[in-house]
């Protein structure tokens, strides 16, 4: 009897334990955990490799969804066909039909997208405080770029949305119903994040190209303008001016060399890899229609510099040219000042007879690169409609007919930040500094300056930025931040159209011919000083109200 | 009781009057009275001299008068009694008193983890016997289910060889059923053998399944194979053959009716469109000369008159063999079995070929030590050209629905020749660069080789401790290996294609094969194993004590799974003949690889107490534990109780009187079950691998890097779905077993269902993250009859034995809780509709008038005369997909039922078995895999240029049927409207009901005297058949058991066999 007890307990020993011990902790084969991810510096680098990603998305502006010069006087779109990148911008640069939440979400506001990267960002802070056992140093380290990416992500979402929900790292606090917080309380996370991030990351010597300390102050410099914290501005700038970044001496390799090239510019920049076939598609949509050797090739001459823009420029001694002469219905035979403007000017756009690998651009009817007429003709393929290209951002080292592009995307670069605290010494008052800033902009340029005060100062700091940092996505941002947008042209985007030099070719003559690109006048609704909260969150979320202006 | 007399009374007459035709051999009168154990008289006793026809039957008194001659041997044979035999040696009166032959209520069943008296179940249990099985001509067990049992639906998808099993459901349950072979988990049944199996069992209720815990949502089947016996060895060789053909399958259109109706329609597009005043204007695209060509029977002219439907689908052949040996002795019993199924397809090229081999010992192999071994293995290869057969889309991959042999068949046009200059024709498709070319399909596109092999052991070590009777403790394990491995070689093909060249027509070539990459010969490999180990140990006693019986069993188990596979493509192989993977050059993704574990654990306890056999009451518990929940929380480990009472009505005093009543029991369920069907680790944060993450990280020169994201919102309270089953029901048996009753009711209540929750979040928690969590809730209810009657009789001198079983279940299942979108009409809500619904418009008959389609709203562009009109349910004045309702049943019938007959007599014995379903509903457009349903070769005459069925032109609306078409407009679907009546609506759906005669069987036992001095202990030899004919209300050839495809399929199969079983 005894031994028959014995036997039933060995037997209920065998297996009853099971209970108590790990059989079913399981570890699945085709997933890791966060535990895995987090536990070692290399495998949590992987994890912050794709939120990388959202840097580009969101910037992503310059190879699908548009550049948003168009909806400023820099840029026309030439085509009506297709709609993301040209259709859309135009009409909402006339304010049209097409300022709803639905359009101006998918085209403008990446609500979702950005609250995406957020939560993946969140949850990655979380789970690198629950397991990362790396040493303090690295662990700081990851958490600076965690943080950085944080800040980028709410400083997208707040210069659009200016009250927004706020999430932190506590995954509890994820909810379907959440009301939005504060512009300033959004500001307050965005300045934390990256007075975090600058202290803890390391320099860009030191970070084998990941986010680095200067990259969490040039965007302290950015950020802190649409908080209207000057004083940050002016603090970030001055610590940034301390790390060894210095203007190129050649404006246009500001944007066309990458940092291991030697770039001492460029802070956040995205480079590619030719060879390995790592490119993107920018000269695809932009480059002149010329480059093209395949007849039926729809790339080319998308977006194109508007004589707006042109104009902008002054010549290469100081001043601006008489273009009356361009602006005669008839037309002129006269050839535009082209050849004296300043060098911005010739690194940014392509003009008729501009050089450009090895030919000479001609944008004119029947050109190799051709001329379109806005509108009539549906599809230019190529051809302008303003009678310009767009040079920066273009590579001309590339063959748009055997491979994509790869000349890399630099988004923050030291000259900005400098154009930054400009500003945000001109608000605090420090006229001296503004005026010191403004001429080393100019300088590189090869352009006089004489110090000036005043409204005459706020008009050099907008014209530096207008002119200096072209066509790289903040212009438009920048009308909206100070709130001029809704003015008249030329002070903001109302009531005017765009406008392009017809050009036509008889024998060795040319006729420019001004000509509008628009078929009705551009405005700007002042209720797009913010975007209009997209109905999937006020569908779903019952603590949120469509904002006031949009109701 | 009254009845019961009026049939012994009409049995009676029929022999006497059957008997009194013989010569009487007279030499002595006998007489006597039969009475049954207690010493009641009983009637309807067969008596029978032993060896003859000579007989007769009792009255009413139990008394009997019979001529025989002296000596001889008397046999007194009746229903619910043992035959007795007794030696006539002259004596005047000879009378006998019966023995009680209770087999049905002493029939044992198997249950969960034991076995049970069928008088003792207090929960919904229902077997069938092995033996029973064989009365069809199946090639796998599921097939043969349906209508035998009361509670299982089935619905087979094909009937391709090697795929032809049915799916199985039980009592409306939206879950598929669990299987326990020997004792042990397995998850497929397709691959036994029916000749080896002793008996099947459904656990229906939640009494009954609760000891199977998260595996039994769906019920649970129970297969026991056979052991062996005492005595000397049995041999047995059972071998049969027989031929196949469809059982169902529309007729399409010849070739003249395709010139006929293609005019027809384009000549209306036209007018219709403007493009022609009026028929006289029409030029027709098939001229009179071309239709004469058609049917001159001489395709060298370049036209022809061939049914592809009759060429494809021809007659199949199967062949199955099986040799079985059943012995033992004291201490040890033997059963092993050999069986070959070989099955051609009746399309050339789709064949199965399968071998199975088990065999099981039982041993006692010391005091109070018993042993078990069971060892199974299965190879099978399965064979197809590189395509399927058909199917819906997402069964196969890529190139299983839209471009199967069954789809290039029906769409193939019938006015071309088989081949045209040395290659097979092709026909072209609208929208579709790929040739239909069913017949290249088949013989030149290459093969697809599945070979699979498996071996699996159980084995058993039980324990009685002495000194304590009842009382014993079992050890047992099973060892599960399985194995595949697939070749499949693509080749590329050269076809004929006719097309209209000007006013003529010509012939070019064209050589393609549209799974292929580079027109090249392609090879793929793929090879995989799984393993599955189980342990199990517990203990059991039983004990009676005076009129207490008790019994308990507690049991722990412990399985692991896990799988590993890999895959290998090349492509460019020079020669067909040297299918080798290094032959070739790597396709473009060549190598893949996956792999899987599962675990899970479980704690069974059972008690069952009765008093005097009256009152029955049975408690039982698993404490089970999923892998697939968070360890931590209490998410992981469930428990699932049951209970169940019993009450046996019969043994009351009261019914002391009733003795026509042999046996009432009441029955009352309640039980727990559970489902963890849902991808793993669901509780964890996992992180998934970025592919092609080509951007670099800032300033950085390497441009590829590794990046891993987030993939899922970790559900750490996430859980176990349950279904609370309620179940009552009474088991009677009449007349000693001539009639029997099995009656239940039940209540399944499913909820915290295992839900994808996509929709409802805002964005800000995360960019519309999909979760899973417990929300949704369905219930089922309804009941399960089963009705059967015995009985015996003589005819001609022969005692005849008759059997009729009808069996039905009704359920219904509908949704309690869903996650609709808060945004939806109510109309287009999922709560409250019943499981599996369609989605679709209502249609309100065809247009007949302008005015009608002046004063109603339609769907994009405006109709024609013909189309079908759509109810604008949101009155918005347009059809669009807001005005989509839920109005279609599913194809799964929510009444089933099942009659089988039985007869026996001199050696002859007939089954047959009818099933049928209603309450269902069948959609013409079939379904498309996402499970909308849409515009197909079934409701779209000549849909992509194709053929299309007879029924759909033949009574279509036309020019020429103005008046009474059945069916909407012909097209071609060329005018600007016109391709929408095919469109998902009500139109489309037609009441599935049917009856089928699913099997029949009829067999001789040649007599022994004949046979048994060749050693030969019994031989019989026997035909049958399955899907022998049906009656529904569908157009012809339309099988109401089709599954939901529209890109054809391989339909179910009408088989007939012939055989001899030979027992040595």
């Amino acid at each position: 009897m005894k031994k028959n007890l014995t036997l039933t307990l060995v037997l209920a020993a065998a297996l009853f334990p099971t209970a108590c011990t790990p059989y079913l902790d399981m570890t699945p084969s085709d997933r890791v955990s966060e535990k895995t991810i987090w536990a070692e510096t290399r495998s949590a680098e992987y994890a912050i490799n794709y939120l990388y990603t959202y840097i580009w998305d969101v910037n992503a502006a310059p190879t699908s969804l548009g550049l948003t010069e168009a909806l400023t006087d820099e840029l026309k779109y030439t085509s009506y066909n297709y709609n993301a990148l040209c259709y859309l911008p135009s009409e909402m640069a006339y304010g049209g039909s097409v300022l709803t939440d639905t359009y101006v979400d998918a085209y403008l506001g990446y609500w979702g997208t950005l609250y995406t990267a957020i939560r993946r960002i969140n949850a990655d802070l979380s789970y690198l405080k629950a397991y990362g056992t790396m040493e303090e140093a690295e662990h700081a380290r990851l958490e600076g770029e965690l943080r950085f990416l944080r800040a980028y992500m709410y400083f997208e979402l707040t210069k659009r949305y200016k009250d927004v929900i706020l999430y932190r790292e506590d995954l509890g606090e994820i909810t379907k119903d959440k009301a939005v917080s504060r512009e300033a309380e959004a500001w307050a996370l965005v300045a934390e994040d990256l007075r975090f991030a600058a202290d803890a990351l390391p320099e860009a010597s030191a970070a084998r190209g990941r986010i680095d300390r200067g990259m969490a102050l040039a965007l302290t410099t950015r950020a802190m303008l649409y908080a209207e914290r000057y004083g940050d501005v002016i603090a970030a700038a001055d610590r940034l001016a301390a790390l060894g970044y210095a203007l190129e001496d050649n404006y246009a390799d500001a944007f066309t060399k990458t940092l291991a090239q030697g770039n001492r510019e460029a802070i956040l920049q995205y480079s590619f890899d030719l060879a390995n076939g790592i490119t993107h598609s920018f000269n695809f949509y932009y480059t002149p229609g010329g480059d093209y050797t395949v007849n039926s090739a729809t790339g080319g001459g998308y977006g194109v510099p508007t004589q707006e823009m042109v104009e902008s420029y002054e010549l290469a001694t100081g001043g601006f040219p008489d273009w009356s002469p361009w602006h005669a219905e008839d037309g002129t035979t006269a050839t535009p000042p082209y050849a004296l403007l300043e060098p911005r000017f010739h690194a940014t756009i392509l003009y008729n007879g501009a050089p450009w690998k090895g030919r000479r651009i001609e944008p004119y009817v029947g050109g190799t690169d051709g001329w379109a007429e806005w509108r009539t003709e549906k599809e230019p393929k190529g051809r302008t409609v303003t009678g310009y290209y767009l040079r920066k951002l273009v590579d001309e080292n590339y063959d748009v007919n055997t491979s994509g592009s790869s000349q890399p995307f630099t988004f923050l670069r030291y000259a900005e930040v400098l154009l930054n605290k400009a500003e945000a010494c001109y608000r605090e008052n420090d006229e001296t500094g503004a005026n010191a800033l403004v001429r080393q902009i100019r300088a590189r340029a090869g352009l006089p300056y004489t110090d000036c005060s005043g409204t005459a100062l706020w008009e050099a700091i907008r014209q530096e930025r207008k002119v200096e940092l072209a066509y790289e996505g903040l212009r438009y941002w920048d009308l909206r931040r100070w709130k001029t947008a809704a003015n008249a042209w030329p002070d903001g985007l109302a009531g005017y159209q765009q406008h392009g030099l017809k050009i036509t070719r008889s024998g060795d003559t040319f006729t420019y011919q001004y000509v509008s690109v628009d078929d009705r006048d551009r405005t700007f609704p002042e209720k797009m000083y913010r975007f209009p909260m997209p109905a999937g969150e006020l569908n779903s979320n019952n603590l949120v109200d469509q904002y006031p202006e949009w109701k | 009781m009254k009845q019961s007399a009026i049939i012994r009374k009409f049995l009676g007459i029929l022999a006497a009057v059957l008997l009194g035709c013989l010569p009487a051999m007279a030499q002595r009168n006998v007489h006597g009275t039969v009475t049954d154990p207690s010493g009641a008289p009983l009637a309807g006793v067969t008596v029978l001299v032993s060896g003859t026809m000579n007989g007769t039957i009792t009255g009413t008194d139990g008394k009997y008068l019979l001529s025989v001659p002296v000596p001889c041997l008397l046999e007194f044979s009746c229903l619910g009694m043992k035959t007795a035999t007794r030696a006539f040696n002259g004596e005047l009166e000879l009378n006998v008193r019966m023995e009680e032959d209770a087999f049905f209520l002493e029939d044992v069943v198997v249950v969960g983890y034991g076995t049970a008296k069928k008088s003792s179940l207090t929960s919904a249990v229902s077997a069938i016997k092995g033996e029973d099985l064989l009365k069809a001509p199946a090639t796998n067990v599921s097939q043969v289910l349906a209508g035998r049992l009361p509670g299982i639906s089935s619905v087979q998808e094909s009937g391709e060889p090697g795929l032809d099993q049915a799916s199985l459901r039980i009592r409306g349950s939206v879950y598929g059923v669990s299987y326990i072979v020997d004792g042990f988990p397995v998850s497929s049944i397709n691959d036994i053998d029916p000749a080896d199996i002793e008996s099947i069992s459904v656990l229906k209720d939640g009494a009954s399944a609760a000891v199977y815990g998260l595996q039994a949502a769906g019920g649970v089947l129970i297969i026991t194979t056979r052991r062996g016996g005492t005595g000397a060895a049995k041999i047995t060789y059972n071998a049969s053959l027989g031929a196949s053909m469809n059982a169902n399958f529309p007729q399409f259109m010849n070739g003249p009716q395709f010139a006929y109706y293609y005019n027809v329609a384009q000549m209306m597009d036209r007018i219709a469109n403007g493009e022609i005043s009026g028929p006289d204007a029409y030029v027709p695209y098939f001229t009179q000369a071309d239709i004469a060509a058609m049917e001159n029977g001489d395709p060298a002219d370049g036209w022809d008159n061939i049914d592809y439907v009759k060429r494809v689908f021809g007659t199949g052949y199967t062949r199955k063999h099986n040799v079985t040996v059943q012995g033992g002795g004291e201490r040890a019993k033997y059963f092993a079995s050999f069986g070959y199924l070989g099955q051609d397809g009746n399309i050339d090229n789709f064949d199965y070929t399968r071998y199975n081999l088990r065999s099981n010992i039982d041993a006692k192999i010391a005091e109070n030590f018993y042993f078990t071994l069971g060892v199974s293995g299965v190879y099978a290869l399965r064979s197809t050209p590189a395509y399927a057969s058909g199917g819906s889309d997402s069964e196969l991959g890529y190139e299983a629905g839209w471009f199967s042999v069954a789809r290039q068949t029906i769409q193939m046009h019938p006015y071309l020749p088989e081949t045209w200059d040395g290659h097979y024709t092709g026909s072209v498709q609208n929208n579709q660069s790929f040739l239909c070319s069913p017949l290249a399909a088949i013989y030149e596109s290459g093969y697809k080789h599945a070979r699979s092999a498996s071996f699996s052991a159980n084995t058993s070590l039980r324990y009685d401790i002495p000194r304590i009777q009842g009382l014993s403790l079992k050890a047992s394990g099973s060892f599960d290996f399985g194995t595949s491995y697939d070749k499949n070689l693509s080749l590329p093909y050269t076809m004929a294609q006719r097309y209209k060249a000007g006013d003529g027509w010509a012939w070019r070539t064209r050589t393609d094969n549209p799974h292929i990459s580079d027109n090249v010969n392609n090879l793929g490999e793929g090879a995989s194993y799984s393993l599955q180990l189980v342990g199990q140990a517990g203990i059991n006693y039983a004990g009676t004590f005076g009129k207490h019986t008790v019994e308990a069993m507690a049991l722990a188990e412990l399985r692991a799974y896990s799988g590993n596979g890999l895959s290998a493509y090349a492509k460019k192989l020079p020669f067909s003949a040297l299918p080798e993977l290094s032959n070739g050059v790597p396709t473009n993704n060549p190598i893949g690889g996956w792999s899987d574990a599962a675990r899970s654990a479980g704690y069974v306890f059972r008690l069952k107490y009765d008093y005097d056999q009256k009152y029955l009451a049975e408690f039982t518990g698993r404490y089970d534990g999923s892998y697939k929940f968070a360890g931590m929380t209490k998410t992981r480990w469930g428990f699932f109780p049951s209970a169940s009472l019993g009450w046996r009505l019969s043994k009351e005093d009261i019914f002391a009187g009733y003795d026509f009543l042999t046996d009432l029991k009441l029955r009352a369920s309640v039980g727990l079950l559970g489902n963890d069907s849902v991808s793993p680790y669901m509780f964890l944060n996992t992180y998934s691998q970025a592919q092609n993450v080509v951007l670099a990280p800032p300033g950085a020169e390497k441009t590829v890097v590794p990046a891993y994201y987030t993939s899922g919102i970790a559900n750490t309270d996430l859980t176990w779905e349950k279904t609370l089953s309620w179940n009552a029901g009474f088991d009677a048996s009449l007349w000693n077993g001539a009639l029997d009753f099995e009656v239940d009711a039940f209540y399944n209540y499913t909820y915290d269902m295992l839900t994808y929750q996509s929709t409802g979040f805002p964005a800000s928690m995360g960019g519309y993250y999909p979760t899973w969590v417990n929300k949704n809730a369905i219930d089922a209810k309804g009941i399960d009859v089963q009705v059967s009657h015995r009985g015996s009789g003589s005819l001609a001198g022969k005692t005849f034995w008759y059997g009729v079983t009808a069996s039905a279940t009704r359920s219904h299942t509908r949704w309690l809780v869903y996650q609709d979108d808060p945004n939806i009409v109510d109309y287009r809500k999922v709560v409250g509709t019943t499981y599996g619904s369609i989605l679709c418009w209502q249609a309100d008959g065809l247009y007949m008038t302008e005015d009608e389609i002046d004063n109603s709203a339609w769907y994009g562009t405006r109709p024609n005369l013909g189309d079908i009109r759509y109810v604008d349910l949101n009155g918005d004045g347009k059809i669009d997909e807001d005005d989509k309702g839920y109005f279609g049943r599913s194809n799964r019938p929510q009444l089933t039922f099942g009659l089988n007959l039985n007869f026996a007599w001199n050696g002859f014995d007939l089954n047959a078995q009818f099933t049928g379903g209603a309450l269902f509903d069948v959609s013409l457009t079939g379904t498309y895999f996402n499970g909308n349903d849409d515009n197909t070769i079934w409701t779209q005459t000549f849909k992509e240029g194709g053929n299309s069925p007879l029924f759909l032109v033949e009574n279509a609306y036309s020019a020429y049927n103005t008046e009474h078409p059945t069916f909407p407009r012909i097209t071609l679907g060329n005018t600007n409207h016109g391709g929408n009546n095919g469109l998902s609506s009500t139109f489309w759906i037609r009441d599935g009901k049917y009856v089928r005669l699913k099997t029949a069987q009829l067999g001789y036992t040649i007599p022994a005297k004949l046979t048994e001095r060749f050693g030969v202990e019994s031989l019989r030899i026997f035909a049958e058949g399955q899907n022998i004919f049906t009656l529904d209300g569908l157009p012809k050839g339309i099988d109401p058991e089709s599954p939901g495809v529209n890109n054809g399929y391989y339909p179910q199969q009408r088989l007939f066999m012939g055989g001899i079983t030979l027992t040595f």
